[in-house]
Formats: C-alpha cells, structure tokens, sequence
C-alpha cells in the first residue's frame, strides 16, 4: 500500500471529503473501466460506479488502517455486478449486446481507434464473464492473482486457471491482430 | 512472482483504449457520494433482517412454550 492510498484511508476513517475526492480521482477510471467492460452497457456500468462510491462513502468510517482501497473497491464493484447479472437473469443479455458484424460497433468499441485495438475489444467482450473478470483484472488492473482471488472469493490457483485459459482464448480470438510489441524486458534485482 | 500468463495479459491489455465517465457525470457521483461520508449503511437496510429476526425468534418462542406445556 502506498503512501498516498494510506493517507486517503486515514482521511476516510476520519470523514475528509478531500480524502474521497482523491481517492475517487484515483480510482473512478480504473473501477469504471473494469464495470463497463463487464456488464456492456455505459448507463449500468455508471450506476455500478455510483452505488461503489456510495459504500465507500457510507462505509468510511468503518475503514481498517490498513485497508486496500483499489482491493476494497473491485470486490464492492464485483459483488454489485453479480448483484446486476442476477438480477437481470444476464447470461442471454449479455450475449445478446455482444455485436456480430464487424461493422456494428457497440458504444465501447467506438473508442477503439484501431483494428487491432477493436479486435482486442472484441476478443475480450467474447471471453465468458468469469474469464474476462480475471482477465481484466490482473491484465488491466496489475492485480495479482492472490488479490484477485480474494475479490473474488476463489482460490488463487482458480484464478490462474482462469487466467491461463483467458490469455489463451484471447490469443486465439486475436490471431493476426494480436499486439506485436517485444516482451517487456525484465529489470534484475 | 509473474507468471508468463499475466505478463502475456499486461502485453495484451495496454492495447485496450481507455475509458472513463463524462466529466459531469462524474461530477455528479462524486457529488451524491461526498454527501454520504461517514453516515453509514441506510437504516431501511436493516428492516427486514430486524423483522425477519423478530418472526423467527417469536416462532421459537412459541415452540418452547408448546414443549413446555406438552411435557408439563
């Protein structure tokens, strides 16, 4: 935990609005990112972030010093989106907004301004939730696999399982478009 | 430790177009959220766990004095 999100806790706990401001400055793209990719729909995705927001508002107070606020925000927003897809009975909703034709961008994908970058999107939207949660968590988020887990609520070698199949249905679905960068080279100790 | 998947998934991801609200939507969350610092969870929250616990503890309740007489 840095020393940033250490001082946003302690200001929480305290009740310091400026503490939520930053905190929600700091996290409101990554949570939102991670609802929308989710659930599909901007409108669902924004009233996920708020209900998030509002628990972590409500819940200040309650804080521990040693809170993880990006750990604790994902799993509110993971449970709100379980929440969501029970609610709606998804699964069919779901794959009903997944778009079919190349040419039928959804609203998410109209930020891709490449075609590997709409491939990617795509390959994403296609991974069943509970791969494309891992995936984007761990992926986009630089969670680990042990935090994932405990957002969750699985085991972190069920995560990796998952996380193994994503990356390769993600390869598979990618084919020719997957991004060609070098591996990022490793720093030694 | 980072696995060859999860390096493999960092690769892949920094392609992904970023996405965030509209300013004033997210000014209008944060609005709403700053309103309810510290106040807690909405007592309406605890309604119906309180009556679901009253019912069940009344039937209990009921139940002892039943045995009771029943043995008595």
């Amino acid at each position: 935990m840095d020393a940033d999100e250490r001082a946003w806790v302690e200001g929480l706990r305290r009740g310091d609005s400026a503490a939520f401001d930053a905190a929600f400055a700091a996290y409101r793209k990554r949570v939102y990112g991670y609802l929308v990719r989710m659930v599909r729909r901007r409108d669902v995705a924004e009233d996920l972030l708020q209900e998030t927001f509002l628990r972590l508002a409500q819940h200040a107070k309650r804080l521990t010093a040693d809170t993880r606020l990006g750990a604790w925000l994902f799993t509110v927003a993971h449970r709100l989106f379980v929440s969501w897809v029970r609610a709606q009975g998804v699964r069919a909703q779901l794959a009903g907004d997944l778009p079919r034709r190349m040419d039928d961008r959804s609203p998410l994908e109209a930020l891709a301004d490449s075609q590997a970058q709409l491939a990617l999107e795509r390959a994403f939207a296609e991974l069943a939730p509970a791969y494309r949660e891992v995936a984007l968590l761990v992926g986009v988020e630089g969670l680990s696999p042990t935090e994932v887990a405990q957002i969750l609520g699985h085991t972190p070698e069920a995560v990796r399982q998952r996380l193994a199949r994503a990356r390769a249905q993600l390869a598979g679905a990618l084919g020719d478009h997957a991004p060609t960068r070098a591996p990022v080279a490793r720093s030694k100790p | 430790m980072t696995t060859d998947d999860e390096s493999q998934l960092h690769e892949l991801s920094r392609e992904l177009p970023a996405i965030d609200l509209d300013a004033t939507t997210a000014e209008r969350i944060a609005l709403q959220a700053r309103q309810d610092i510290g106040k807690g969870p909405p007592r309406r929250r605890w309604i119906l766990p309180i009556i679901a616990a009253i019912v069940a503890i009344g039937y209990a309740v009921w139940g002892i004095l039943k045995l009771i007489e029943l043995l008595g």
